[in-house]
Order: structure tokens, then sequence, then C-alpha cells
């Protein structure tokens, strides 16, 4: 639609409390035009709050908000530029997927023929145009986001707010939705931002990772950058995929008394993702370089196209390495069978506490 | 199949509690249909509609015809007043206030309040201000007293299973507060409201004990056929009871039909 992305958001020392609780705290965001955010944390991190403040359904306490240079604050959110797809999606129950898409073209009294072209128009764009006389009710779970979708997008907004939208799917769907929604941003080029719990999905669509926990933004960033260098333990273990060494008395502990030199810095943890971990029966191994670290395997579980190997190494939380399962079959790793591992000291990541 | 003795126990004493709930009204309807030479009570001598006669042709002691057209404008009047209060009474209580919790139970003791004792009260203050009471005045406000609060915890339950992100939804969509109202809120809660409407109509139309001492010169139909049982020794008193009773039986029909339709078309199944 829109060649010139629009909907660049910033968002400055915004607070919001509730009651006592204090929910958001003093959150300074700027989302680009044109980009898809995930706003990515765990259940009461605050996200979806700092959502429905950008949508006008709830009011910041402090700070503000602006949409292409424009305050936003205090507007209500049918005239701010923004549409919000709600997370159990809210059709309206008694009106057709046609009537829910046309919604808005009727509460500003377009007429029934042109909105309903309209609105045919957007049920094509997202396949679901021989539904339109359905009754949401008649409905399954991946058609009903899809008019959700078309029932927001239809108002032209600048931006697109998402409310934990794939959280009604099973695990294949929300697969096959989450690439749509992709795709149909990029189709667009207007700003999505999509609240989730879940990591992969962050990753998988987004331009910009933002972690937030405890009402604060933990980490901000592309995808890949949040992913290959959390920059807090927090982010590590929300990503999940990385191990994680801890620097006591200027060496990274690696369990049983093992250290090594850390990389220069004075980092209190360090992270190595678990991809690159890698391990070799101590019986076959001929490698000496620095450092060389020893443990034994207390687990062993098939994830499908690889092995997840669990070493314990004491004191440290367990190791975890990932071998791909052909290489498993041949390589004699058992549980208890004793190991030396493999990496490059460049993977590994200073991280804050 | 074998079922425990327990079964048929419990189920006898199922069997005997139909037979009292319906019993007595199946005898008043079985009764209006006495012949002509019949009396009050079995045997019946002949079926005819001749008791319906009768009362039509106003050959009874009582004012059926005006007492019934008076029930019947009263229970409108209830039924109205009672869903346009306890709907922007429900509305009101959405929103959290100060003394809220209070306001509503100040609201609904009116329910445990003996009925006949409401009606004795309110006939005193009439008398000490010196108001003639009257069935669509003082009556009206006696039967309120019971049907709102009923009405307002009706409304309590069907918004509390209101889903309000479709409100939310509609503002996002361009909607201000009146159009989400009347294109969103009032058509969900459409069902809830056929409920109140109901039972703010049935309530009123056999209302007695709240009643019996302010309706005035002009009595309802209840008050008017509790007054005929002393002086009317004729079947004509049974048809009184079936005709009522039907009309009470369309107005249900009509209500729950109306809810189910509505229900229908709005319900969400589980994906």
């Amino acid at each position: 639609m829109s060649e010139i992305s629009s909907g660049k958001i910033e968002i400055i020392q915004v607070d919001k409390f509730y009651d006592d609780v204090h929910a958001v705290r003093g959150v300074s965001l700027t989302i680009p035009a044109g980009s898809y955010c995930c706003l990515l944390g765990p259940s009461g991190c605050g996200k979806s709050s700092l959502l429905r403040m950008i949508a006008g359904h709830e009011n910041a306490s402090a700070g503000d908000m602006h949409i292409d240079g424009r305050s936003i604050l205090g507007l209500p959110a049918r005239q701010r530029p923004t549409a919000m797809m709600f997370q159990s999606y809210a059709l309206f129950p008694h009106l057709t997927c046609l009537d829910n898409v046309a919604f808005s073209q009727k509460m500003q009294g377009v007429d029934k023929v042109t909105r309903h072209a309209k609105a045919k128009d957007m049920l094509d764009m997202v396949q679901m145009g021989d539904f339109g006389q359905r009754l949401p009710a008649q409905l399954s779970g991946g058609q009903r986001q899809r008019i959700a979708l078309a029932r927001a997008l239809i108002t032209e907004p600048k931006v697109l707010l998402l409310d934990e939208p794939l959280s009604a799917l099973d695990e294949n769907l929300r697969v096959l939705m989450r690439n749509e929604l992709r795709q149909m941003q990029q189709k667009l080029g207007i700003t999505f931002v999509h609240v989730t719990h879940t990591n992969t999905e962050a990753i998988a669509t987004s331009d910009m990772v933002v972690v937030m926990g405890d009402g604060v933004i933990d980490q901000a960033g592309p995808p890949r950058e949040v992913f290959n260098h959390p920059a807090s333990l927090y982010t590590a273990r929300f990503m999940g995929g990385h191990n994680i060494v801890p620097v006591r008395d200027g060496r990274l502990q690696f369990g049983g008394g093992q250290t090594a030199e850390p990389p220069k810095g004075d980092a209190g943890y360090y992270s190595l993702r678990q991809d690159l971990t890698l391990i070799e029966p101590l019986a076959q191994s001929s490698h000496s370089a620095e450092p060389s670290i020893e443990a034994s395997i207390a687990r062993v579980e098939y994830e499908g196209a690889s092995f997840k190997v669990t070493l314990d190494r004491g004191d440290p939380a367990p190791l975890i390495a990932r071998v791909f399962d052909r290489d498993f079959e041949t390589s004699g790793l058992t549980v208890g069978a004793p190991v030396r591992l493999r990496f490059e000291m460049a993977d590994l990541c200073p991280m804050r506490s | 199949m074998k079922q425990p003795l327990v079964t048929y126990i419990l189920g006898a004493f199922f069997g005997l509690y139909v037979l009292f709930l319906y019993g007595p009204m199946f005898v008043i309807f079985l009764l209006s249909f006495q012949g002509p030479t019949g009396g009050m009570t079995f045997p019946l001598q002949g079926l005819s509609l001749h008791w319906f006669k009768e009362l039509w042709a106003q050959n009874v002691s009582g004012d059926v015809a005006g007492s019934f057209q008076r029930s019947i404008a009263l229970g409108l009047l209830v039924m109205v007043i009672t869903v346009g209060v306890s709907v922007a009474a429900g509305f009101g209580f959405r929103r959290a206030f100060p003394g809220a919790r209070v306001l509503f139970y100040v609201a609904v003791i009116s329910l445990i309040m003996p009925g006949f004792l409401i009606s004795f009260g309110l006939g005193l203050i009439l008398q000490l201000l010196g108001i003639d009471a009257q069935w669509f005045t003082s009556a009206l406000g006696a039967q309120l007293t019971w049907t709102l609060p009923f009405g307002l915890l009706i409304m309590f339950a069907v918004l509390a299973r209101f889903d309000r992100s479709v409100e939310e939804a509609a503002q996002d969509l361009g909607a201000s507060r009146s159009q989400t109202l009347r294109h969103v809120t009032l058509p969900l809660l459409a069902p809830g409201i056929v409920g109140v409407a109901l039972f703010g109509f049935t309530l009123s139309y056999d209302e007695i004990p709240r009643t019996t001492l302010v309706v005035g010169n002009s009595n309802t139909l209840p008050m008017e056929v509790l007054a005929m049982t002393n002086t009317l020794t004729t079947p004509s008193l049974y048809a009184i009871g079936t005709i009522t009773t039907l009309v009470s039986l369309a107005c249900i029909l009509f209500a729950l039909v109306s809810i189910i339709r509505m229900q229908r078309r709005t319900k969400l199944k589980k994906a």
C-alpha cells in the first residue's frame, strides 16, 4: 500500500502504575518506521501494558509517546494511527466476517455498498474471500486470526499492535501464521509491534527484539545480535540455547576445579552458544590446546535432529552440548562417559549479571 | 441394566416432587373445563368451555377484565423501568467507585425484606402524607423494590461473563462510546436483558404481598382473584387460573425462544 515507510514510534521515559504495582518503569525505546518489533518477556514483565499504552487502551502514568513525531499522549484509541489485534482476536460474535471487517467503515458512516466492497478486498488479501458470510463461531483459530488481521488493517494504520497473536493456535499453525504475519508486514511496509513470550517466535519474525523483564527493557536489538550476544544473564536465560560460564577470582569456572583465562574485560559471566559447545570422548581426543576442560555426560536426550547432551560439572549449572544425530551414533558418547570440551574463545560473550 | 436400589428410591422421590409441583396446576386446569352442570370439585360432568364463556360475559362478581388489563399494564411498566434501571446500574457498577460494595448491598437487601412489611410501611407513609394509593403509583413503587434488585443481580451475572475486549476492539476501530454501546455491547447483552425483562414482568404479574396494602381502589388481577375466592363459587375461578397461567407461559416461551435465537447467533464455539 504505502511506499514510504511510516509509523516511527518513540517511547520516552514511560511509567505505568496499577495502584501500587509499578508495571512499566521508565521505559524509553525507539522503534524505526516500517520495522517488525517484538516485545519479548515472561508474563507480568510489562510488555502487554506497554502495547496497550501505545494503543490507547491504557494511559501512561508518566512519560511521553510519539508516532511519526507527534505526541499521541491523551488521544483516545480511536484517534490514534494504530490498530490492535487482540489476544483472543475479540471478533464481534454477532456480526458476519464481512461486517466484522467493515465495522470501522460503518462507524465512519461509509455506505453499505462501498464498505462491503472494501471489506471484501481485505478478506481477499488475507485469503478469506469465501468466508464473508460466516460468523466467527464457524471459523477455526487460524481463520479467526486472519479476519482479525483484515479488520485491523482496513483502517490503514501506521502501526499494527499484536497482543500475543499466536497464543491461541496450535504449534504447527503458529509457525505458519508467524511467517504470514512477517510477509504481511513486509508487503505493507508499516510498523508491527508484536508481544510474545516465545523466544523462537520473536527471533523468527522481527527486525528488532526487545527483551523485557520486571517493567524495564533488558536488551533491544536485531534478533541475531540479541541471540548471539545476550547482554545479561536474564536475556541469555530467556533466549535459551546458551551455556553460562561464571567468572570467579578472575578465572572462567568450568566446575570440578577446572578454570581458564577469560577474554579481556571484567564481565561477571560469559555466554557460550550450546551448538558451538563441542564435545569428544576423552579416549579419542587428540586435542591438547587450551583450554582443556573435561566433564562427564549426565544425561542424553533425543530431540529429533540432534541429541541434547547434558554435562555434569559439579558446582555451576550443567553445560549443554548438542550433537547432530548421525554423528552421535558413531561417537561412542554414552551416559557416564568422560569427554573433553571444544570451543573457540572468540565465541564467549561477556554479560552483566 | 441393573441399577442400585438408591436409584429407584431417588427416582420415586423425584416423581413425587414433580407431581407435587405440577399436580395442583393440572387439577385447576382440568377443572376449568368442567361441564355446565359440574361443580368446583371432581367428578367432571363432561368437558366444556362454559366457565370461560361465563367469564367472558362478565357473569362473575369481580372485575376480571379490568384487573387483567391493569395487571398487564403494570407488568409492562415494571418491566420497562426494571430493564432501564438495572442495565444502567449494571454498567455503573462496572467501574469501581468508592462505596460500590455498600451501595450494591443496600440495593439488593430489599430482596430479603418481608414483602408484606414493605407494603405496610409504604401504606403508612402514604396515609401520613395524605396521598391516595393507586396501582400505577404506590403499587408500582412497591413492586419495584422487588424487581429492581432481581434485575441488578441478573445484570451482574450477565456482565461478569461479558468479555470487554470486544468493546476495546470497537473503540480501536474508531467507534465512539455511544456507537460501541449501540453496535457491540447492547446486541451482545441482549439475551441477558431479555431475561431481566422477563423477570420484571412475571414477578409483577403475580405479585401479592407488596401490592396488597398499596394497590388502592382498583385491584390487580392476583388481588382481584384473591378477593373473589371468598365469593366466587363456580369453576370460572379455575378458568381465570388457566388463562393467567397461559399468559405467563406465553411470556416465558416468547422470552426463551428469543434468547435461544440470539445465543445461537452469538455463541462462540471453541476452535
